[in-house]
């Protein structure tokens, strides 16, 4: 063995290497690279082997070989880096390459997608701007007795104002009915907390009444304030703050005066046509009016304080309530009432999960 | 209430102000109103017209051919049906082009071949009276050619008024005018009485009092009128009457409807003749006893309903409604005029059981001003006696004779008494200072209010009119000077007070994730009555005495059939998914929250039940809010909030990339599995539910969900039976659950949180085993058997993988497959160490169970 044998035996390798880069080149992919890379580089590769001959060379020869060998492996690792760069672009060419999806295709139970209901979507709209303002939740049965009902909230026996509400009575449970307002409420939280006091009580509440603008059940919002400096400016500000928050716009709010026996004064309170926004012609949301009714509201009448043991000439408290209902049917451009409670999961799979 | 504005003219002068004018300051006051309407004027071509000359119509006896004088050069000739056109009487002719008030256009037409150019009018025609007979006859000194319109007060504008229920004053002109007059600051104009007692008769010839009622009647005032005739009211008083929505009768009912418009007094009229005995008196009714009204309906009386008797039986409901008997009817000729004041609480009583509620009942249960109440007898008195004039009877022998004296009982005299009022109180309310003390004087006098000093300065003490029975308090003062003041100029502001005073539930919180959480796992919300059928819990093979059989019922349902309230809200998502199918619709996820209520009846056992139930939800000492209020169960029924859901089959239909899937047992479980992950609830477990609990379940394929020992709801699918019992148009039943929220919230609370393992570094190794077990032999099982493995020493986790069943396998046996993983926390673990834990594994599944693997 001497240089030019081995000089000759590199020419033969690396003539080898580049016929088979040659061929490759047309269908070069990561694993024909890996291929290649094993056969001229790997532990049995031709490289290798001559690298085992160098010991049967002089001494003198010896890096004089070992160079024109280590030439022959850079060589071959050059040619291969930049094959290898070429295999990775070749290969995410060949991956864009093909055609693009029908990103158009219908996905599998698209209808089945869930839903909340529009009077809990409005429920969680309210009880978040109430929230706000720092008021908390608070909750009470929905069968209830007389005194919790209307005694306590100055309603006395065969008052007409009984009539307000067409309530219904539980059979063979004396005083027991199902609550028509959850004003109930008010008197459960003022007989178990002292004030101050700042909370609302979301709710279903029944009466026997049923025609298209009335259901047997429906939803109201309570909310109650109770400190030593409440006043009725302090209500109109509360509820106008609210309204705002609830519809993020800029809405006027009216107040007329009314009677709940429950409040002194007492108001109605009306709300910019959220439709119209109070032009009122033609509008039929409103009627032409410009204001839609909301709820009523008032002071807390001292008759009430003194049904759950307040001073009433210490505190002074508002409360209010809201159709919950009535809100969502705004909020969503519903149109008829008695749809929100007919279970029909065409109109109901609509609405979206979270209130925004 | 209805009211006229011409009519409310007659008490303020509302000269100046438009219709929306009067609306918009009504509506401000409280007096909201809730819908007005304008009546058009008749048009100019209605005019005046005198009949010169009234011929029979040679070709039809009933048509009368006349000769209309309307001040034009030639009379027209009109062709008249009417039995009262006669010569020389005025009436009113719509000319030919004349577009009428029902919207008939006047041509000229042949009538049975005579040419006809115009109509005589009826006062129906002109939208003057509800019903009339024949042509409208007007008085005699009305100018021929004048425009009818001319002749009439100008056209109305009707405001419908809502009346709160503490305002009975406002049911009445009189009120209505004095809340006006003190916003306007105008005068109000009271009527003065101007009849001329006739000195030849007096009513205590006619009639003695007997009250022995005197808690239900605080006044009564009887007057006797001789020489009436009812005929029909004149135009004017007919008009008004409709105004009010009531229909004219005859002058005297009219009148008496009138005067309590005006007063917002009721009064009764009596035929004189008809009171037996010469006695009028007032007496509560004995049980059984009967009495036939107006209406014609004969009534059952109670013992306290309050009558009015003559001498020998009732004649009269008090304050409700008059006896048929008596009324005044075409041949009286004396009336006995009665105005009395009842007791609101006794008419609301009678009225609201015999359901009757008529104009009187509602002024006397809203309390009515008994020191106006001697004035309303007199003012109907007056009233006849002024139309008598206007009838142009002029000779005494025509007019109404009335008594100088009435018989009366007015025992006591009412007197409220003084409140104080604070100007810095009302201040406290208002929230600012803005009202003066003479702005407060001014409202209150204008309202009738009176007026004294107090001992302190910016206080006076106010004394509330006879009419304000409403007006118990500072707050109810405070109220009048605000509302008159007006809502609109309270300033808005925002209460000050520390934050966030009040503990809240976490259970609201908790129940509104349940809802969502739902939601996200492709549920929609749905919300239902709680009202239901006998017939459905029937349906649902709910029996008698079963837990699921409704215990709360209500005593006034809307319908009969619907009067049980839930226990358990699959009726209603049974109702909806069968609804949905019959509109066509597939596949349907819905759920709901909702309350089912429960009574604990006077059951011992059950009380007790009830009560551990309700203590055993206790937080920190204190019920969840909803059960707040608890005395004792067997007096207020228990309101447990539920959670249900139901899927609709198939659960997803076919597609482009699947075919349809159906819903099973296991779909359901395993939303359920991601519900308590959502929620973070471990360690609840599934177990077979005997069929006679959940009688509307499959037995086969359902489940009870437990936690610890509680029982917290079930899965599953329905009963086969159920197919026939509902209207289901699919043929598979769906799949529903049903979980109680308290339950599940208190589960959530006693579990500890799940506790965390470190997680493994180094790869584990896998073993697969398929095992032939026999068929009974439940995974739960299995499981239970592999985690109580004694020479465990690496194994970490399992898995089954597969399952068979069918043709291959012994009789009795399935094939399940399990995939084992062994792990050790430091190290990589060599696989003869795998192998030797296997081995064991295999022999202690196969002493305990005879598992085998499978060849």
């Amino acid at each position: 063995m001497d240089l030019s044998i081995l000089g000759k035996n590199i020419a033969a390798v690396l003539e080898q290497f580049f016929t088979e880069v040659e061929t490759t080149m047309g269908q070069l992919s990561p694993e024909k690279f890996e291929q290649l890379r094993v056969n001229f580089l790997g532990k049995k590769s031709p490289i290798s082997g001559l690298m085992t001959e160098l010991k049967n060379l002089s001494k003198d020869e010896k890096p004089q070989a070992g160079k024109m060998i280590n030439d022959a492996r850079q060589t071959v690792e050059g040619k291969l880096n930049e094959l290898k760069t070429q295999a990775i672009s070749w290969e995410i060419e060949a991956k864009l390459s093909g055609e693009a999806l029908d990103i158009s295709l219908p996905v599998e139970g698209f209808d089945n997608k869930g839903s909340a209901h529009p009077v809990t979507l409005m429920r969680r709209i309210l009880v978040q701007s109430f929230r706000h303002l720092g008021f908390t939740v608070y909750d009470g049965p929905e069968l209830d007795f007389e005194f919790f009902n209307f005694t306590a909230l100055n309603l006395p026996p065969y008052h007409p104002a009984r009539d307000m509400q067409d309530t219904f009575h539980i059979a063979d449970h004396k005083d027991l009915m199902m609550r028509p307002q959850t004003s109930t409420v008010q008197i459960h939280a003022m007989l178990r907390e002292k004030p101050p006091l700042r909370i609302i009580a979301p709710g279903r509440v029944f009466r026997c009444d049923s025609d298209p603008t009335h259901t047997p059940m429906f939803h109201q919002i309570e909310a109650l304030v109770v400190d030593e400096n409440i006043s009725f400016a302090d209500l109109k500000g509360t509820i106008d703050v609210l309204l705002k928050s609830i519809f993020n716009k800029d809405l006027a709010t009216r107040f007329r005066p009314s009677y709940f026996p429950f409040t002194e004064p007492s108001a109605e309170v009306d709300l910019m046509c959220t439709v119209c926004m109070g032009k009122g012609t033609d509008c039929r949301v409103c009627k032409g009016t410009g204001w839609l009714e909301v709820g009523g509201c008032g002071m807390v009448h001292p008759n009430v304080f003194e049904a759950v043991n307040y001073d009433a000439e210490k505190y002074t408290g508002f409360a209010f309530g809201f159709g919950i209902d009535r809100l969502a049917m705004l909020k969503y451009r519903l149109s008829d009432l008695r749809t929100l409670f007919e279970g029909n999961h065409k109109f109901l799979s609509q609405f979206p999960i979270s209130a925004s | 209430m209805r009211i006229s504005l011409n009519w409310l003219n007659d008490y303020i002068d509302l000269s100046g102000y438009t219709p929306e004018n009067i609306s918009f300051h009504l509506t401000d006051l409280g007096l909201e109103v809730e819908e007005f309407t304008k009546e058009e004027p008749l048009p100019q071509s209605i005019v005046v017209g005198q009949i010169l000359e009234a011929k029979p119509h040679p070709q039809a006896d009933s048509l009368r051919l006349c000769q209309v004088d309307i001040g034009q050069e030639n009379p027209l000739e009109i062709v008249c049906g009417a039995s009262n056109a006669r010569a020389g009487i005025k009436v009113a002719v719509a000319t030919v082009g004349t577009k009428m008030p029902s919207g008939l256009e006047i041509k000229s037409a042949k009538i049975r071949g005579v040419d006809s150019s115009g109509m005589l009018c009826s006062e129906e025609e002109l939208g003057l009276s509800d019903a009339s007979e024949g042509i409208w006859e007007l008085e005699h000194d009305k100018v021929v050619g004048a425009p009818v319109q001319s002749i009439l007060p100008p056209p109305d504008a009707y405001l419908n008024l809502n009346v709160t229920a503490n305002r009975g004053d406002c049911l009445s002109y009189f009120g209505v005018a004095r809340e006006l007059a003190a916003r306007l600051g105008k005068s109000l104009k009271t009527p003065t009485l101007s009849y001329k007692p006739s000195g030849s008769i007096n009513t205590n010839d006619i009639l003695s009092l007997k009250i022995t009622e005197s808690s239900g009647c605080s006044r009564f005032y009887a007057l006797y009128v001789n020489n009436v005739s009812p005929e029909p009211s004149p135009t004017w008083l007919k008009k008004r009457i409709l105004s009010t929505g009531m229909r004219p009768i005859n002058s005297i009912v009219d009148v008496t409807n009138y005067v309590m418009m005006e007063t917002g007094q009721p009064i009764h009229a009596y035929d004189a003749c008809m009171i037996k005995n010469k006695v009028l008196g007032v007496r509560r009714a004995e049980k059984d006893e009967r009495l036939k009204v107006l209406d014609g309906t004969t009534i059952n009386l109670e013992n306290d309903d309050i009558l009015i008797v003559d001498g020998v039986e009732p004649i009269g409901l008090a304050g409700i409604m008059g006896g048929e008997h008596s009324e005044v009817k075409d041949e009286t000729q004396a009336i006995v005029i009665e105005a009395a004041a009842f007791d609101a609480i006794q008419i609301r009583r009678t009225a609201r059981r015999l359901g009757m509620n008529t104009e009187a009942s509602q002024r006397f249960e809203r309390r009515i001003n008994q020191e106006q109440t001697l004035f309303a007898a007199q003012r109907v008195a007056d009233l006849l006696y002024i139309i008598g004039k206007q009838k142009g009877g002029g000779g005494d022998k025509e007019m109404p004779q009335i008594s100088s004296n009435l018989v009366s009982y007015a025992p006591k005299s009412l007197a409220f008494a003084p409140i104080l009022f604070r100007l810095s109180r009302l201040e406290k309310i208002y929230g600012a200072a803005r009202i003066g003390l003479t702005e407060c004087q001014q409202i209150f006098s204008a309202l009738g209010f009176a007026i004294s000093d107090a001992a302190k300065e910016n206080e006076f003490m106010v004394t509330p009119p006879a009419w304000r029975h409403d007006i118990e308090k500072e707050i109810d003062l405070i109220e009048e000077i605000i509302r008159h003041h007006g809502y609109e100029h309270v300033p808005y502001s925002l209460p000050t007070m520390a934050i966030t005073p009040t503990p809240e539930d976490p259970f609201i919180a908790f129940t509104d994730e349940i809802r969502k959480t739902t939601s996200y796992l492709g549920f929609s919300e749905t919300i239902s009555f709680p009202f239901h059928k006998e017939k459905t819990f029937k349906a649902m093979r709910i029996g008698e005495g079963h837990a699921f059989y409704p215990t709360v019922a209500l005593l006034n349902p809307l319908s009969e059939d619907e009067k049980f309230l839930q226990t358990s809200l699959l009726p209603s998502l049974i109702t909806a998914i069968c609804r949905g199918q019959h509109h066509g619709q597939k596949g349907a996820r819905l759920f709901e929250v909702g309350r089912c209520y429960f009574a604990a009846s006077a059951r011992k056992t059950l009380i007790a039940e009830t009560n551990a139930y309700l203590d055993s939800l206790k937080i920190n000492g204190r019920y969840i809010y909803h059960h707040e209020g608890h005395a004792d169960p067997s007096e207020r029924p228990i309101e447990k909030l539920m959670w249900a859901g139901i899927i609709d089959q198939p659960y997803q239909e076919k597609g482009w990339r699947n075919g349809e899937i159906k819903a099973d047992f296991y779909t359901l479980k395993s939303i359920l599995a991601s519900v308590c992950k959502f929620l973070d609830i471990g360690a609840l477990k599934l177990e077979a539910v005997r069929g006679e609990d959940f009688p509307f379940l499959n037995p086969k394929s359902a489940a009870t969900l437990m936690s610890g020992g509680t029982a917290l709801g079930y899965l599953g699918e329905l009963h086969p039976e159920l197919a026939f019992n509902f209207d289901f148009k699919q043929k598979d039943l769906p799949l529903v659950f049903e979980i109680n929220v308290e339950q599940i919230f208190k589960a959530k609370f006693n579990e500890s949180p799940s506790v965390l393992t470190s997680i493994p570094r180094f790869p584990g190794v896998t073993r697969d085993f398929a095992l032939m077990v026999d068929s009974e032999v439940t995974h739960e099982k299995i499981d239970e058997l592999i985690a109580h493995f004694p020479k465990k020493t690496n194994l970490s986790h399992w898995s089954l993988f597969d399952l068979y069943t069918g043709s291959g396998l012994p009789q009795g046996k399935k094939s399940m497959g399990y995939r084992f993983v062994f792990q050790h926390l430091e190290r990589t673990l060599k696989d003869s160490e795998v192998d030797s834990e296997c081995e064991k594994l295999l022999n202690h599944l196969n002493q305990s169970h005879g598992i085998q693997l499978r060849q």
